[in-house]
């Protein structure tokens, strides 16, 4: 847990800000220099890619921490996160399954297509299930669920929790009215930090 | 101490009482003090330890994801405590995540490094907490605040100024207190104080009450009984001295080596001097020779112990003889130790004179008892002398006739001039008695046989009591001892009895009978002489008065009234009684006791 706090902080402090400035270097080498740079580019918006899903991994174990299931879901020994669509994280994530969350540990499982909501407590649905995002949501309704999400517009559709960035940091927003609907108590502390939306209902 | 010592009681006790409240209270207000310094620095401490740990609580979520603005409106809450100086987060690496601190903060205020474990830190105007900021089991911070103590010393100084004031107020209380108790215990000790004053000069009446049952009502019962004692000691010495001073006899208080110590006023008026003359000068000042009272009284004192009544002279200043009557003996302590003597002495100068006077007056009482005597027995004396000189008469006239007719026996004359002879000489016997008896002599004393005393008196009374017809009975023990005493005097009893004896009788009486009785009673060295008759006896009204002067019951010019009066005092003179017992018709009996020695 210290690794990964740390780890947080570098990752947040210097390599975003690494990689936001190379996202600079890129839009202006696009002009100048297009192949060499378009490699170039390549390069680096995988590595600051790489570090931004390492951060995410992070705040989605984080998030956990902050998530009160009611009492009669009926999470045992674990708590489920399923990652749903195209996987962004590559190996990031792992590092945190079986990883404790009070008494209970993380299992992490990755499903391309979300069939059915199966023992899932989590859900994070990548930014590729955007189309079906409606779908999935429809899926998952009335179920305890927490969904999160990276893509822009995604809590306003629903999504509990969704990742953006600002200040060339990653930040989220919370739609509570979701929240609510899923039955999940979000810590204040959490809260306080999130930009709060009201999001539709799916309904 | 000294300064205890020199106080009066009063002050004395105000200042320990006032001291010992004083200094109780100190202590009692120090260790409040010190005990609520602690408590409120634990309460101080808990408070900031418990705000650090809300703060780390807090800021969990802000450390987890990153938040520092967030972070640093948590701390920012801080600012309600105006106590706190600074607040700051530290990373889990020791860097300074967010960090509060108050406007009056220096400038070049350096935060301090990241605290390795939680705990606090008291400095002298600081404490400083840190406290680990715990997520999901792990440490992912640290929270740091510093406080001042101002809050502390504010408190402290506003407690000291209570506990001050309590002080100063139960310290006031006290002295009240104290000062209207005080006189329970000051008092009766200044009271007490007082009245021994008052003892002190003298006045021994003085009695302090007794208001309490403590040890001072204790010490006030005690005074009052040592006054009472001394006073009664005291009163009696006064007692003895008036005593001494108002008594009538002489007194003289004498050293061991016979120096006047103490004379009362009868002692100066009896001899003259003054009180100054006397004192510390030796007794021999008032005896006639030198040594006179060492020589004599002083050796009897040291075998007897005493001397009662003895006759002494003494000498007064103008050298002029007092006869005193003397007493003396030994003054001892209790222990026994001789400490003087003292003497007493009576003046009987006047009682010398007044008996000179009286001895005269019976020497002349009885010499004319003696005369009345004679007269009354002159008849019987008369027979007694004629019945020789009858006889004488009747030879003388026979001689003549025989030697007128020359018919003179001579054998028989030499008898009949014995027998006149002895007549005459029988004759002269009474002539001689007669002017012995009739001597005015005086009162000195001899070895008197009583035996010989009663003949005597038969020699001028038996022809008087013959005369009468009255039968005379003598029993006298042989061998009776000699009386000190005077014989005419017990001659003149013998008459006196025996004349009163024939005054009993008519003068016809038949069967008339006096008898005298002398004998001896061994054990009490007396010798008793009974004289009775069987006359008319005497009336039990003038039985009591028979021994008075001239108390007679015979017509006036028969007799004196003073024949038994006078026994009564040779009786008395002689140490003797007489008692007498009388049935009319009767007869009387006296019965007279004299001691041998």
């Amino acid at each position: 847990m210290r690794i990964l706090a740390e780890e947080i902080f570098r990752l947040n402090n210097r390599h975003i800000k690494l990689n936001s400035k190379y996202i600079k270097t890129c839009l202006t080498g696009i002009v100048l220099m297009v192949v060499v740079l378009c490699i170039t580019l390549y390069v680096y918006a995988d590595s600051q890619s790489k570090a931004e899903y390492k951060v995410k991994s992070a705040f989605i174990y984080n998030i956990i921490n902050f998530i009160e299931w009611p009492i009669d879901q009926g999470i045992n020994d674990a708590i489920n996160l399923c990652v749903v669509g195209k996987n962004h994280f590559g190996t990031a994530l792992d590092s945190f399954e079986y990883n404790t969350i009070g008494d209970k540990v993380l299992a992490i499982e990755y499903v391309p297509l979300l069939q059915d909501i199966g023992g899932h407590n989590v859900v994070f649905i990548c930014p590729s299930e955007k189309k079906r995002l409606k779908q999935i949501l429809q899926t998952l309704a009335g179920t305890n669920i927490l969904t999160i999400g990276d893509t822009k517009g995604f809590a306003q559709q629903g999504v509990i929790i969704n990742f953006y960035i600002k200040d060339e940091k990653v930040r989220f927003e919370i739609n509570v009215d979701a929240a609510k609907r899923a039955n999940l108590k979000i810590s204040a502390k959490l809260l306080r930090l999130a930009k709060i939306v009201h999001g539709i209902s799916d309904k | 101490m000294q300064i205890l010592r020199n106080i009066s009681i009063k002050y004395k006790l105000i200042l320990i009482c006032m001291s010992t409240t004083g200094v109780a209270l100190l202590f009692g207000s120090g260790i409040l003090l010190i005990n609520e310094f602690f408590t409120f620095r634990r309460s101080m401490i808990e408070d900031l330890t418990i705000q650090a740990k809300i703060i780390g609580d807090n800021s969990t979520a802000a450390l987890a994801f990153d938040d520092k603005k967030n972070a640093g409106e948590i701390l920012s809450a801080l600012k309600s405590d105006t106590n706190i100086e600074f607040a700051v987060i530290y990373t889990q690496s020791g860097e300074p995540f967010a960090t509060f601190q108050k406007n009056n903060i220096g400038k070049d205020f350096v935060l301090p490094p990241s605290p390795r474990s939680d705990g606090y830190r008291v400095e002298a105007n600081h404490l400083a907490i840190s406290q680990h900021i715990i997520f999901n089991n792990e440490t992912i911070g640290t929270v740091f605040i510093r406080s001042n103590l101002n809050k502390l010393y504010t408190f402290l100084i506003w407690y000291a100024s209570v506990i001050s004031l309590v002080i100063a107020v139960s310290l006031g209380i006290a002295f009240s207190i104290i000062t209207k108790l005080q006189h329970t215990v000051t008092k009766p000790v200044l009271l007490l104080r007082a009245k021994t004053k008052k003892v002190t000069q003298g006045d021994f009446t003085a009695k302090a009450e007794i208001k309490s049952k403590d040890e001072i009502g204790q010490l006030t019962e005690d005074f009052n009984k040592m006054t009472e004692s001394l006073q009664a000691t005291t009163v009696s010495r006064d007692y003895v001295d008036s005593i001494i001073t108002n008594m009538m006899d002489s007194l003289l208080v004498l050293d061991q080596d016979c120096t006047i110590h103490k004379v009362n006023q009868a002692t100066l008026d009896l001899l003259g001097y003054t009180e100054s003359e006397f004192l510390g000068q030796s007794i021999d000042m008032i005896y006639k020779s030198r040594d006179l009272f060492k020589d004599t009284i002083a050796i009897d004192l040291e075998r007897k112990g005493s001397i009662v009544n003895r006759e002494q002279i003494y000498l007064t200043k103008s050298v002029k003889e007092i006869s005193v009557l003397f007493s003396c003996s030994l003054m001892r302590n209790n222990q026994g130790v001789t400490l003087g003597i003292v003497c007493v002495a009576k003046d009987i100068t006047e009682r010398k004179l007044i008996e000179k006077e009286r001895q005269a007056l019976q020497i002349k009482m009885m010499a004319n008892s003696k005369l009345a005597s004679l007269g009354e027995i002159s008849t019987g004396i008369a027979h007694e002398i004629n019945q020789p000189l009858t006889y004488i008469s009747s030879f003388v006239q026979r001689l003549r006739r025989n030697l007128k007719n020359k018919l003179i026996d001579k054998s028989k004359l030499d008898k009949e001039l014995d027998i006149s002879y002895k007549q005459v000489n029988r004759i002269v016997d009474i002539i001689d008695h007669l002017r012995v008896f009739g001597r005015r002599d005086g009162m000195e004393k001899q070895q008197v046989s009583i035996e010989k005393v009663l003949n005597n008196t038969l020699i001028l009374m038996g022809e008087t009591i013959r005369m009468r017809n009255i039968k005379l009975i003598k029993n006298i023990e042989p061998n009776l001892p000699v009386i000190q005493g005077n014989s005419n005097q017990f001659e003149q009893v013998f008459i006196n009895l025996l004349q009163n004896a024939l005054g009993a009788f008519d003068n016809n009486i038949k069967n008339g009978k006096i008898s005298i009785d002398i004998s001896m009673l061994k054990d009490k060295e007396l010798v008793v002489i009974i004289v009775s008759d069987n006359g008319v006896g005497i009336k039990r009204e003038h039985l009591s008065k028979i021994f008075e002067p001239f108390f007679t019951t015979k017509e006036i010019g028969k007799g004196t009234g003073l024949g038994l009066s006078i026994v009564y005092g040779i009786i008395q003179e002689h140490r003797g009684s007489i008692e007498c017992e009388s049935t009319i018709n009767e007869g009387t009996t006296f019965r007279i006791e004299l001691p041998i020695s």
